[in-house]
């Protein structure tokens, strides 16, 4: 059939690295069209990727998809950030994805081929946030991570690539994040509304059209109540 | 005919079920692939070519797989591309999708290129994705949204071939248009995207390299330097038309204003 050679993964043995809900989708998606997809729900520590991507190989015979999905957030100021909260995003972000790719490649490499997708963000190349020093700079790091491995193992038959989203829900903050506003928290500043996560149910149910609809649209009631959804939805992502 | 019926759920946005598409340049090579696809995967299919004989006729090869209406139609010319798509409204409804696919392939050293040559490359490139879009967008308000495709280049980004600088400045137009319009036509429920393909074997190189040769132009430039490209091959148009039904289905509901290089990593290496 010819979507499902198109975009079928059907057999694919498939990890997916962090407990995101892009990356809980992701799994759930993989496995809905026929692959055989794990989540590992881990901190991206070297012993604990090294010890979920060779389990996996174990437990399937190879790895054909490895999306690397963690993703941590967290704004603060420039002047105060301390060095554990600009470390805590690098190590998330940018030296998992390091970590990641290095146990995976060997087991592509042998076997042929394959495809990495690092989850990265749509910060990583336009202003989104106020204080996102520390996320920005681990993110846009991981699409320099992304170009130089896609570089590299062409020729293994490996393709690499990023995924750079806008406003989707990342989980919970971090505790000690600092709310600074910036250009995404702007009223009308999301063209299309905000993204699914659930499916399309789910999606209908937030404003399709938020720009249209704040400054032509619904009373003052309606406006507030759409503008504080996607100021909370805006809060809790990239 | 599709045979969406037996897919997953999880299929089902990667289809054009009922949906109406306007592909131009495609009585041949990209357009012509892409056009082919969407059929498979339950669109109907307006075929609009410079080459009106040659539109008819792809249309006419096409039609076993679903709904095919071919019309002439000279990109660059308003009244042309609205007759076209007056056409595409009487025969399915209105148009739901377009791909501005029509693309000038003509190439002059920058230090003689005639002006006629410079414009003519504009008014195919750039003025052609600006008429068609215009003419997209009034159907596609009346239809509650849409999806364009601008088939750009990865040459608008990075350097390939020269002589080739009309090419990389119209190239570059068009994506400047994705963007623009992707951010003026989101209320209307349209999303505008780019695909910048990398080589690719279609008659389109072919006529390049005639028309170069013709003129005494020898192509030079980073694509031309062997091992350049990472994946060390030329691209099956099919592989660009892929990433043109990914951007112009559902699936790609969130994705807006993008400029999705397929390249096989050129522009990285």
């Amino acid at each position: 059939m010819t979507l499902e050679r198109i975009f079928g993964v059907a057999d694919r043995k498939a990890l997916v690295i962090g407990a995101t809900p892009v990356g809980q989708a992701t799994t759930a998606l993989f496995n809905a069209l026929g692959a055989e997809a794990e989540l590992a729900d881990i901190v991206p520590g070297e012993a604990a990727i090294a010890d979920a991507v060779s389990a996996f190989v174990a437990r399937h015979g190879r790895i054909d998809v490895m999306v690397y999905a963690v993703t941590r957030i967290g704004t603060y100021a420039l002047p105060t950030m301390s060095l554990d909260q600009w470390d805590q995003l690098h190590d998330a972000n940018l030296r998992g994805a390091f970590l990641a790719m290095r146990a995976t490649i060997p087991a592509m490499r042998t076997q042929g081929g394959g495809a990495i997708v690092a989850v990265s963000t749509m910060g990583s190349v336009h202003p989104v946030l106020k204080g996102n020093g520390a996320y920005g700079a681990s993110k846009a790091g991981l699409n320099g991570l992304v170009r130089a491995a896609a570089l590299d193992h062409a020729e293994d038959g490996i393709r690499v690539n990023a995924v750079l989203p806008g406003a989707v829900p990342v989980g919970d903050p971090p505790a000690d994040m600092e709310r600074l506003g910036g250009p995404a928290m702007q009223p009308g500043r999301a063209d299309a509304g905000h993204g699914e996560r659930g499916g399309r149910r789910e999606r209908n149910r937030l404003p399709r059209v938020p720009g249209r609809t704040l400054h032509h649209g619904a009373g003052a009631d309606a406006r507030r109540r759409i503008s504080d959804r996607l100021m909370k939805g805006l809060q809790s992502s990239t | 005919m599709t045979d969406n019926q037996t897919l997953p759920t999880a299929l089902a946005p990667f289809t054009l079920t009922g949906k109406v598409a306007l592909i131009t340049g495609a009585a041949s090579g990209l357009g012509k692939a892409t056009a082919g696809l969407f059929l498979d995967v339950g669109a109907k299919v307006v075929i609009a070519d410079l080459d009106a004989d040659g539109a008819r006729a792809t249309a006419a090869e096409l039609a076993g797989k679903g709904p095919t209406l071919g019309v002439g139609m000279d990109v660059s010319d308003e009244a042309a591309v609205q007759a076209g798509f007056a056409a595409a409204a009487a025969a399915f409804g209105g148009v739901d999708i377009l791909v501005n696919n029509a693309a000038y392939r003509g190439k002059a050293n920058t230090m003689d290129m005639s002006v006629a040559e410079w414009d003519i490359m504009h008014a195919v490139c750039a003025r052609g994705s600006f008429l068609c879009l215009r003419e997209a967008v009034k159907q596609m308000r009346g239809r509650g949204g849409g999806a364009i495709v601008n088939v750009s280049s990865m040459s608008a980004q990075h350097p390939t071939i020269f002589p080739n600088m009309h090419y990389d400045s119209a190239k570059a137009g068009v994506d400047a248009i994705t963007r623009l319009a992707a951010v003026e036509f989101a209320k209307d429920g349209i999303r505008v995207n780019s695909v910048l393909p990398g080589g690719m074997a279609t008659p389109g190189p072919d006529k390049m390299r005639a028309a170069q040769a013709a003129g005494g132009a020898v192509i030079a430039g980073p694509a031309t330097i062997p091992g350049r490209n990472p994946m060390g091959r030329i691209a099956d148009p099919i592989e660009m038309a892929r990433a043109i039904l990914f951007l112009a289905s559902d699936a790609a509901s969130y994705v807006n204003g993008a400029e999705l290089l397929v390249d096989a990593g050129f522009t990285k290496g």
